[in-house]
């Protein structure tokens, strides 16, 4: 559905975009994940034929989007960033105001005016002035925009930044309800959204792509990064050397609690679930357990082990 | 052109005048001043005999050159510098509607509520009509060039508003930069008085954009061919200016 080719964006004194390449398959939702100034929005920008890119080339549904714009904009439902609504309209005059420039006809707006409303849940406000309605229905209302005249593609540039973790959750339902009629692509620099929306995530990070992974990959990979927590009550050099003999045991840190516990922080190594093998070390040598936990990493360890950019400094 | 589409963009573009407060304001400015110049006028010839057509005598006043050099850029400031700085010029050229329909329907939507903002003149111009017995002074054929001349100045000054809103995303800059083109054009029709060999070809040139002479002849209901190629010619160029303007995004 969607095809990119060694897509490249210089502006003037700096390069956006470095030879990204990826596709999508029809019916997929891909999330692009990065922090701000990675590129997504200026790929989205270009895959909605707002802007040309520098070199390479980028088809959707067949077609270029720099040599036939008006077939790929038919073609897609496109929401920028920071959702730009006219605020002095009301809902429904919004809607049929882009459906008109959008060449829906006037026939099937009566039936799909009703479907849009209700499908968003705005059909008690379709009276309402955008710019007196809530931040969550105005994002509701730019989804409703993008889907309108039934697009092949959907690309959703952040939106669901600046949305209360309610409004997210009924957004990620309604982004999930799209994916049977719709390719869905949308960017976004929270991991944990990604991680429960998206089939697939790409990683980009400088105008570069560090990864494309399925959900699946991408939590295999973070796998490797799971880490487990114990308290034990034990000599520190008797757990010590059990903890450097299991094989399984990647790595580990230990830290002295009070009431001769130990702390101890343990890698795995590959992908086995050290739980049961450290029970039952404990078990035979007779120490006390009293925590044993496994420390699910987020998607965020896994982007700060891609990108090495600390999570407090990926929003610079 | 997809005339459905054009109709919507048409549509949305006088919505935003007519539902909004800035086009109110215009307007309210705007019917101030033309009765500001009115009372002028009758002040002016109040028990005395009319020596020219009311028309031009409304002309005369410095009323007239206020309204279109301030009225214009008032109108025109918001057409595009507006939608890039709330980024809904973004939503806008990303539907499937080619650049030349949304550069015209802005101009067309600018220019229709500049026409309607003359209207009370035209309602003055009636009504003080009933008091003319020698058409001379006032009938159809001046009022009609009258107007002709005003729509076709404010469609000019129009065109070069919407250049100036489409190169910014403010629009107090979008307003003062058409004031200022505005402003070089009416001074340069003061430059044919100056000159002072009236034959050469300086004098034709600076002769042919004096947009004193075009409005003098207008106002006394005289339609000369070169005045109307004059302002297509310049509206159409700034038009086209600004459409190369929206094509050129990068």
């Amino acid at each position: 559905m969607i095809e990119v080719e060694q897509l490249t964006k210089r502006y003037a004194g700096h390069t956006a975009l470095r030879a990204l390449s990826f596709s999508v398959k029809k019916g997929q939702i891909v999330g692009f994940l990065g922090p701000n100034g990675a590129g997504k929005s200026t790929t989205m920008r270009i895959m909605s034929t707002f802007m040309p890119p520098t070199s390479g080339r980028i088809q959707i549904a067949g077609y270029d989007v720099a040599r036939k714009p008006m077939e790929v904009r038919k073609r897609i439902g496109y929401m920028p960033e920071n959702n730009p609504l006219h605020l002095d309209m009301r809902v429904e005059e919004y809607l049929r105001f882009r459906a008109g420039l959008k060449g829906v006809s006037a026939d099937r707006l009566r039936t799909r005016l009703g479907e849009v409303l209700e499908l968003c849940d705005l059909t008690n406000v379709k009276r309402k002035i955008i710019g007196q309605m809530s931040k969550g229905y105005r994002q509701r209302v730019g989804v409703a925009d993008a889907i309108l005249h039934q697009p092949e593609v959907i690309i959703l540039d952040e939106p669901t930044i600046g949305l209360d973790p309610h409004q997210v959750r009924l957004f990620r339902k309604l982004i999930s309800s799209l994916a049977t009629e719709h390719t869905v692509l949308l960017s976004t620099h929270i991991l944990s959204e990604v991680e429960l929306t998206c089939d697939r995530i790409l990683i980009l990070h400088d105008g570069k792509l560090l990864a494309d992974d399925s959900k699946e990959t991408i939590h295999r990979r973070l796998g490797s990064l799971t880490h487990v927590v114990a308290e034990i009550a034990a000599p520190w050099e008797g757990l010590s050397q059990s903890l450097e003999a299991m094989p399984s045991i990647a790595d580990f840190k230990m830290e002295d609690l009070k009431h001769g516990f130990l702390k101890c922080h343990l890698t795995a190594r590959d992908e086995i679930d050290i739980r049961p093998l450290l029970f039952e070390e404990i078990k035979h040598r007779g120490w006390t357990l009293r925590e044993l936990t496994r420390q699910q990493p987020a998607l965020e360890d896994l982007f700060v082990h891609l990108t090495h950019v600390r999570p407090n400094q990926k929003d610079v | 052109m997809n005339v459905r589409v054009f109709q919507t963009l048409l549509k949305r573009e006088l919505g935003f005048y007519l539902t909004t407060l800035t086009g109110y304001v215009i307007l309210s400015m705007v019917m101030f001043l033309i009765g500001l110049s009115l009372l002028t006028v009758i002040l002016a010839y109040n028990g005395r005999a009319m020596d020219a057509p009311l028309t031009e005598a409304f002309y005369a006043t410095p009323f007239f050159w206020f309204i279109v050099l301030l009225a214009c850029p008032a109108i025109t400031m918001r057409s595009f510098a507006h939608e890039k700085s709330t980024g809904t010029y973004e939503a806008l050229m990303t539907t499937p509607v080619s650049n030349l329909q949304i550069v015209f329907s802005k101009f067309l939507a600018s220019w229709i509520f500049y026409g309607l903002m003359w209207l009370p003149l035209w309602g003055f111009m009636v009504w003080l009509g009933q008091f003319f017995n020698d058409p001379e002074y006032l009938d159809a054929g001046i009022v009609g060039g009258t107007a002709l001349g005003v729509m076709l100045l404010g469609g000019l000054f129009l065109a070069i508003g919407c250049l100036a809103s489409v190169a910014t995303k403010s629009q107090l800059i979008a307003a003062m930069l058409a004031l200022t083109l505005e402003m070089v054009l009416f001074m340069l029709s003061f430059v044919i008085e100056l000159l002072p060999d009236q034959s050469g070809w300086q004098a034709t040139l600076f002769g042919h954009i004096c947009l004193f002479d075009h409005m003098g002849d207008f106002v006394r209901g005289i339609i000369n061919g070169s005045h109307l190629i004059f302002y297509f010619t310049g509206t159409g160029l700034f038009l086209f200016l600004t459409w190369r303007w929206v094509e050129s995004r990068k």
